[in-house]
C-alpha cells in the first residue's frame, strides 16, 4: 500500500522535474517570444524599480527588465550545461574506456584524473577561468575540465565490470576487435549510468555556472546569465531585494527540475536503484 | 538636445550646493573633543602594501597615519608644508630650498634630519613607483641639519605639485630604514620597518584582517590651518583598527550592524537607509571620484577624428551616470582633469560638446571612414565605477550603427590587453578627482615617453605652460585650454565625478567633510 | 593495512607532480603581468622590466619551475610578491577560517541528515519520509552563495541577530567566534545535508532490505535495536563515503561562501591571488589544497577498512 503511494509520489516528482526541464528549454529556446522586453535594453531613469505590472519581476540598476533577463538566462544555463554534458560524456567515454580496456593506459590516464579530482572543483575552475578569460566557452571548458574524470571513472568501472563478464571474454576468444566490443557491449552498457550521470553534471554545471560568474570568473556582461543578475543583486540587498529573489529562485527550479528528473531516469533504467533515493 | 545638456549642467550645480549641506551635518553639533577609545574603520581595499615610496595601490587615508611628505596638499590641492617648514626657489628657478620643521622625531624616538631626506630621496629615485616624475631634479644636498637644497635643469614650477602627490608620495624615512631596504620593498609584516613621523605609529597588522594604529604620543603638531591634508592632526583616539572589506555591501551590514564606526566608499543607494537609522549617518562627498571613456586613437576606426566625435556628440552624459547611482550621488562633468579649487572651472566651457544628439553624431558616423569594422569596448569588472556605464555606452555604440562588442576581463589581463593596441577600440576608465597638477605634466604622454600624436602640438605648449610657468593665473588658463583641445580632439570621453559615500555610526564625530577621511582627527562620543 | 598506506602515498607522488606543473603552467600562461601591480598603468616600460627582474619573472619558465618546484620539494612555498612573506605563512593564517567553515559546516549537515536519512528510511513514505524528500530535492538544488544573501537579508539586516560578514578568531572567544560562523556553516552546509541525508536514506533502505536484517527480526529482536545497531553499522560505509565526498566539495563551496560572507579563509587568498596574480600563493595554495584533498581522501578510505571488517587491503 504505502510503496504504491510511494511510487505514485515518485511520479509526480518525475512529471514535476520533466515538467520543469521541458520548461527551461522552452524558456531558452524561445527566448525573445517570451520576454516581455530586451533584456539588454536600457532605461536608467526607470532603475531599481520594484515587481510592477509592466515589469513583473522589476528592473535592474540599468532600468532593464529582470523577467526578460531571467529568460534570457536560462540560454546561458542551457548553452553550459548541455555543452559540459556532451563534452564530459564525450571524453568521460573515451578516457574511461581506454583505460578500462587497456590496462597499460590505466594507470596514468586515472592519476590524471586523481589530481584533477584533487582540486576543489570550484578552485580549478577559476584558475583555468583566469587562464583562458571569463566568457561562456571558457566557462564550458573550465567545467567540462573539472567534471570530466567523475564520468571517466563511472565508465570505466562499467569497463571493468563487464570485462569479467562471460560475454565479452567469449566476444574476445572468437576473435572480436576491440572496436567492435566497444561498441556492441561496452558503450550500450555504460548508457544507463552515464543517462544519469548527465542529470547530475547537468545540475552541478549550472549551479557551477551560475557560481563563477557570481564571482565575476563567469558569463561576462551584457549577456545576463542568473550567476551575474545575482552578482548585480548583491549591491541592492537594501533597496532592490528582488533583484536577488527572482534569479536565485531560478536556479533552484531549474537544477530543482534537473534532479527530480534524474532521479526518476534512474528508477526507470537502473532496476537495482529502484525506490531509492 | 543642447539645452538639455545646459540643464544638466545647471542641476548639477545646484546638486553639489545640496550635496555640501549633507555634508555639514556630519559635521554639525560636533561638541568637544573626547580623547581615547578605539575606531573600528571598514575600508573598501585590501591594504597589501603599505609602502607608498614604492608602490601606488597605497591608500592615502591609511599611509598618512604613518608617514609624513615634506609637502603635503590642502584640500585646494595646494601644495602646503608638512615636515618642511617653508620653501624657496632661487631667483633662476633651478634651485629649491627646503627648511624642515625642527623638533620633529620618528617613532623610533630618532630626531629627523635632512640626512633622513636625502636618504629617503634616493631610495625615491631607487624604488620609487613614481620616480620618472621627479627626473627633472639633477641633485640634492643639505646645507645643515634642518635645509636640503634640490637642484632641477631647467625652472620647473610643478615641484612643491610634484612633492605633494599623494601616490608613491615621496615620504621621509629614517635612513637607517632606507640602507635597510636597500633594494627592496616594504612587506606588509615588515611593522618594524614602518617608521615614519606620523600622528599614529603601526601596533599590529594581520594582512586582510586588521591593521592597528596606535597614537603616537611625541608627535609634533605641524602649524597652519587645517585643510586637506595639511594642518594639525587631532590624534583623539587610542587606537585606529582598520578592517579592509572589499565588498562595498558588507561594508554597509558592517556598519549596520555596529562591527565597525565609519566604512567608507559604501553604495549611494543605502544612504537613504543609512539616514534612516537612528544609529548611523552616511553622507556624500566631493569630488569623489571620476569616470571617462578613452578611445585608441593610435590604431583601429577611432583614429577618425569623425568617428570620435561623433560618440562623443551623441552621447548623453546624464544617462551614462544615472548607473552610478541616484541623482544625488554624482554629476555630470566633461573637464578632462577636474581642478575645482585649484582651478578656474566653468561648465559651460564645454557644453557644446555634449549636446546628446543621436541623429548629429549618425551623420558623423556617415560621414567618417567607419565601414563597419569590430568596436571592442574594454572594460574591468573589478571597478564596479566603470563598468557601471558600460550597458548604456554600449547600447550608444550600437545605436550610433557601430559594430559594437563589450570585451570584460579581469584586471589584470585589462592592464596587458590596453598595453596592446591592436586589442581594443575603446575602453572605460577612471581615476580620483583630487588630482595633483602633476598629473596632467604626466598625461600626455605614452608610457614609452612619446607625445600623443591625437591631441596637436598646442597641448604641449599649453601643458608646458603648466607645469613650468611660475605665475599661476597664466597656468589657470592653460589649464581650460588644455580642456577645450581635449574635447576638440575628443580622444577622451569624461563622463562626471561620482561622489564617494561615507557611512559612521551616530557617535562618531569630526569626519571632516572633505574627499579623503582624516582619519587621525576623529573622535567617538 | 600498511602496505596499503604506503602504496597508496606512492601512488599520490605522481598526482602531486602532476599537480605541481598544472598549477605552474596555469598560472603562467594567464594573461596579466604581476608587476602591473606595483605601478600605475602609464610607467614606462623600463619600470616594468625592472619589477620584473626584481619578482624573478626574467628568468625563463623552466628555470622558474625548477627553481619554484625545488623549493617545494625542501618545503618552501616561496614568498608571495605583494606581502613578501612566506606562502606557508599566509596559507597557515587563512586555513583555520577555512576549516573552522567547513567543520562547522559537516557538523550542522551531519547532525541534521542522518537522523533525516535514518528516520525517513526507516519510517519510508511517512509524510516526514516526504518532508525530508523535498529538503533533500531544495538542498541539492540551492546555490550556497545566494541562500547566503538570503540569510544576511533575514538574519542580519532585518533581524540583527548575527553578524552579516567577516569571522572572529576562536582566541578573540568563542562565543563571537561562533556567531560569526553560524550563517556561513548554513549557506554552505545546507547542500551537504542534502546529499548525506539522501545517501543515509537509501544506505539504510538497502541494508533494511538484506537477509540478517529480515533474520534478525524474525529471531525477535526489538525492531529499535534491529534498525540501529545491525542496519546502522552497514549503512555506515557509504554514509561514510558520502561524507567525505561532502568535505570536498564543502571545501569547493567554501569559495565562494567565503567571499560573500567576507571570510578571511583560503577562498579568497587564492581568489585575491589570481586577480593579483600572485604567482607563488596561487601555485602554493592550489598545491596544498590539492594535497589536503588527497589526504582527505586516504582518510576516509583507511576509515572504510576499520569500519567494515569485511574490506582488507592487501
Amino acid at each position: 500500500m504505502g510503496s504504491v503511494r510511494r511510487v505514485l509520489f515518485r511520479n509526480q516528482l518525475t512529471t514535476i522535474g520533466t515538467f520543469i526541464t521541458v520548461a527551461t528549454l522552452v524558456m531558452a529556446a524561445f527566448a525573445p517570444w517570451l520576454a516581455t522586453h530586451d533584456p539588454l535594453r536600457t532605461n536608467v531613469r526607470n532603475r531599481l524599480q520594484p515587481p510592477s505590472a509592466e515589469h513583473w519581476m522589476g528592473t535592474d540598476e540599468a532600468g532593464r527588465d529582470i523577467f526578460s533577463r531571467a529568460i534570457y538566462g536560462a540560454r546561458v544555463s542551457v548553452r553550459v550545461g548541455y555543452a559540459v554534458v556532451a563534452l564530459t560524456t564525450l571524453f568521460g567515454l573515451a578516457i574511461g574506456v581506454a583505460a578500462g580496456y587497456y590496462r597499460w593506459l590505466d594507470g596514468l590516464l586515472m592519476r590524471s584524473m586523481d589530481a584533477l579530482m584533487a582540486f576543489p572543483s570550484i578552485f580549478l575552475a577559476i584558475a583555468i577561468l583566469a587562464a583562458l578569460g571569463p566568457n561562456e566557452t571558457n566557462v564550458i571548458w573550465a567545467l567540462t575540465i573539472t567534471l570530466t574524470p567523475a564520468t571517466a571513472r563511472i565508465v570505466r568501472g562499467v569497463v571493468l565490470s563487464l570485462k569479467e563478464l562471460d560475454f565479452v571474454s567469449g566476444a574476445r576468444a572468437l576473435g572480436a576487435r576491440d572496436l567492435r566490443i566497444l561498441l556492441r557491449h561496452v558503450v550500450p552498457n555504460s548508457l544507463a549510468p552515464l543517462i544519469v550521470q548527465s542529470t547530475f553534471v547537468l545540475g552541478v554545471a549550472i549551479l557551477s555556472e551560475a557560481g563563477l560568474s557570481f564571482v565575476g570568473a563567469g558569463t561576462a556582461p551584457p549577456t545576463p546569465s542568473w550567476g551575474n543578475m545575482l552578482a548585480d543583486a548583491k549591491r541592492y540587498l537594501f533597496v532592490a531585494p528582488w533583484m536577488s529573489y527572482f534569479p536565485g529562485l531560478f536556479i533552484v527550479f531549474g537544477v530543482l527540475g534537473l534532479n527530480l528528473l534524474g532521479d526518476g531516469l534512474r528508477d526507470a533504467l537502473d532496476p537495482r536503484m529502484r525506490g531509492h533515493g | 538636445m543642447q539645452s538639455r545638456s545646459r540643464r544638466a549642467f545647471r542641476a548639477f550645480l545646484v546638486l553639489a550646493a545640496s550635496a555640501v549641506l549633507a555634508l555639514s551635518a556630519l559635521a554639525l553639533a560636533q561638541g568637544e573633543p573626547k580623547v581615547g577609545g578605539t575606531l573600528t574603520v571598514g575600508y573598501h581595499n585590501s591594504l597589501q602594501v603599505l609602502d607608498v615610496m614604492g608602490s601606488t595601490s597605497t591608500r592615502d587615508e591609511v599611509w598618512q597615519l604613518v608617514f609624513e611628505p615634506l609637502v603635503t596638499m590642502d584640500a585646494n590641492l595646494q601644495a602646503v608644508g608638512l615636515l618642511a617648514e617653508s620653501w624657496s626657489v632661487s631667483d633662476d628657478g633651478l634651485a629649491w630650498t627646503f627648511a624642515l620643521r625642527q623638533g620633529v622625531t620618528f617613532h623610533d624616538g630618532q630626531p629627523m634630519t635632512s640626512a633622513d631626506v636625502i636618504a629617503s630621496y634616493e631610495r625615491l629615485m631607487n624604488v620609487g613607483a613614481r620616480r620618472s616624475e621627479f627626473r627633472r631634479i639633477t641633485s640634492v644636498e643639505a646645507p645643515d641639519v634642518h635645509t636640503v637644497v634640490f637642484r632641477t635643469d631647467a625652472p620647473w614650477g610643478a615641484l612643491p605639485e610634484t612633492f605633494s602627490m599623494p601616490s608613491g608620495a615621496f615620504v621621509v624615512h629614517p635612513a637607517w630604514v632606507v640602507e635597510r631596504l636597500g633594494d627592496e620593498l616594504m612587506g606588509i609584516t615588515d611593522v618594524d620597518l614602518m617608521i615614519g613621523t606620523g600622528p599614529y605609529f603601526v601596533a599590529e597588522i594581520v594582512p586582510n584582517e586588521r591593521l592597528v594604529f596606535a597614537r603616537f604620543d611625541a608627535y609634533t603638531q605641524p602649524h597652519g590651518e587645517k585643510s586637506g591634508w595639511a594642518g594639525p592632526r587631532g590624534q583623539y583616539v587610542d587606537r585606529i583598527v582598520i578592517l579592509p572589506i572589499t565588498d562595498e555591501a558588507t561594508r554597509s551590514l558592517a556598519l549596520f550592524a555596529g562591527e565597525v564606526d565609519i566604512a567608507d566608499q559604501l553604495a549611494p543607494e543605502d544612504v537613504a537607509r543609512l539616514n534612516a537609522d537612528p544609529d548611523t549617518v552616511a553622507a556624500y562627498r566631493e569630488p569623489g571620484r571620476r569616470t571617462y571613456l578613452k578611445m585608441n586613437t593610435q590604431q583601429g576606426p577611432f583614429t577618425d577624428p569623425l568617428l570620435r566625435q561623433a560618440v562623443q556628440v551623441a552621447i548623453d552624459l546624464e544617462a551614462a551616470m544615472f548607473t552610478q547611482g541616484p541623482i544625488e550621488s554624482w554629476r555630470v562633468n566633461p573637464f578632462v582633469r577636474y581642478q575645482e579649487g585649484q582651478w578656474m572651472w566653468d561648465a559651460d566651457v564645454l557644453a557644446e560638446y555634449f549636446p546628446a544628439d543621436l541623429e548629429r553624431g549618425r551623420e558623423l558616423v556617415a560621414q567618417s571612414s567607419y565601414d563597419g569594422e569590430l568596436i571592442r569596448y574594454l572594460n574591468r569588472p573589478d571597478l564596479p565605477d566603470q563598468i557601471r556605464p558600460a550597458p548604456i555606452v554600449l547600447e550608444l555604440l550600437q545605436d550610433l550603427g557601430l559594430n559594437a562588442e563589450l570585451m570584460v576581463v579581469d584586471g589584470a589581463t585589462f592592464t596587458t590587453v590596453r598595453r596592446d593596441l591592436g586589442g581594443w577600440e575603446i575602453k572605460s576608465a577612471g581615476g580620483g578627482s583630487v588630482v595633483p597638477l602633476s598629473y596632467l605634466d604626466a598625461s600626455g604622454i605614452d608610457r614609452n615617453g612619446e607625445p600623443w600624436s591625437w591631441v596637436g602640438d598646442d597641448w604641449y605648449a599649453q601643458l608646458e605652460i603648466i607645469a613650468n610657468d611660475l605665475d599661476d593665473a597664466h597656468r589657470r588658463e592653460a589649464v581650460l585650454e588644455i580642456n577645450r583641445i581635449s574635447a576638440e580632439a575628443a580622444g577622451e570621453i569624461w563622463l562626471g565625478d561620482l561622489f564617494s559615500v561615507v557611512g559612521v555610526r551616530s557617535n562618531v564625530r569630526n569626519v571632516p567633510d572633505w574627499h579623503y577621511m582624516r582619519l587621525f582627527d576623529v573622535w567617538l562620543d | 593495512m600498511t602496505t596499503f598506506v604506503v602504496r597508496r602515498l606512492i601512488v599520490t607522488i605522481p598526482v602531486v607532480l602532476l599537480v605541481g606543473i598544472a598549477a605552474f603552467l596555469l598560472v603562467n600562461l594567464t594573461p596579466g603581468d604581476p608587476a602591473d601591480f606595483f605601478l600605475d598603468p602609464d610607467s614606462p616600460a623600463e619600470e616594468v622590466v625592472r619589477v620584473r627582474e626584481r619578482l624573478g619573472l626574467d628568468q625563463p619558465l623552466p628555470v622558474q619551475f625548477v627553481r619554484w618546484f625545488g623549493g617545494v620539494l625542501r618545503g618552501d612555498l616561496g614568498n608571495s610578491f605583494h606581502e613578501k612573506r612566506p606562502v606557508i605563512d599566509m596559507f597557515a593564517r587563512a586555513f583555520p577560517p577555512t576549516i573552522y567553515l567547513t567543520l562547522t559546516s559537516l557538523f550542522l549537515a551531519v547532525v541534521l541528515a542522518v537522523p533525516i536519512g535514518i528516520f525517513s528510511a526507516i519510517r519510508q513514505n511517512s509524510v516526514l519520509d516526504r518532508f525530508a524528500t523535498v529538503f533533500v530535492l531544495i538542498g541539492v538544488a540551492t546555490p550556497n552563495f545566494w541562500l547566503g544573501l538570503l540569510l544576511i537579508q533575514l538574519f542580519a539586516v532585518n533581524l540583527g541577530w548575527l553578524p552579516a560578514q567577516g569571522f572572529v578568531r576562536p582566541e578573540q572567544g568563542w562565543w563571537p567566534s561562533l556567531r560569526t560562523l553560524i550563517l556561513p556553516s548554513i549557506a554552505l552546509g545546507y547542500s551537504g545535508a542534502a546529499l548525506i541525508a539522501r545517501m543515509t536514506r537509501s544506505g539504510m533502505l538497502e541494508v533494511l532490505r538484506q537477509d540478517y536484517v529480515r533474520t534478525a527480526r524474525a529471531k525477535g529482536i526489538a525492531e529499535n535495536r534491529v534498525n540501529y545497531v545491525h542496519a546502522l553499522r552497514n549503512a555506515f560505509n557509504p554514509i561514510l563515503t558520502v561524507i567525505g565526498l561532502a568535505v570536498t566539495s564543502l571545501i569547493s563551496g567554501s569559495l565562494v561562501v567565503e567571499l560573500v560572507f567576507n571570510f578571511p579563509g583560503v577562498g579568497r587568498l587564492v581568489v585575491d591571488s589570481v586577480f593579483r596574480r600572485d604567482y607563488p600563493v596561487i601555485q602554493g595554495s592550489l598545491l596544498l589544497i590539492a594535497g589536503i584533498t588527497i589526504v582527505v581522501n586516504l582518510v576516509v578510505d583507511l576509515l572504510y577498512a576499520v569500519t567494515d571488517p569485511r574490506i582488507r587491503y592487501g
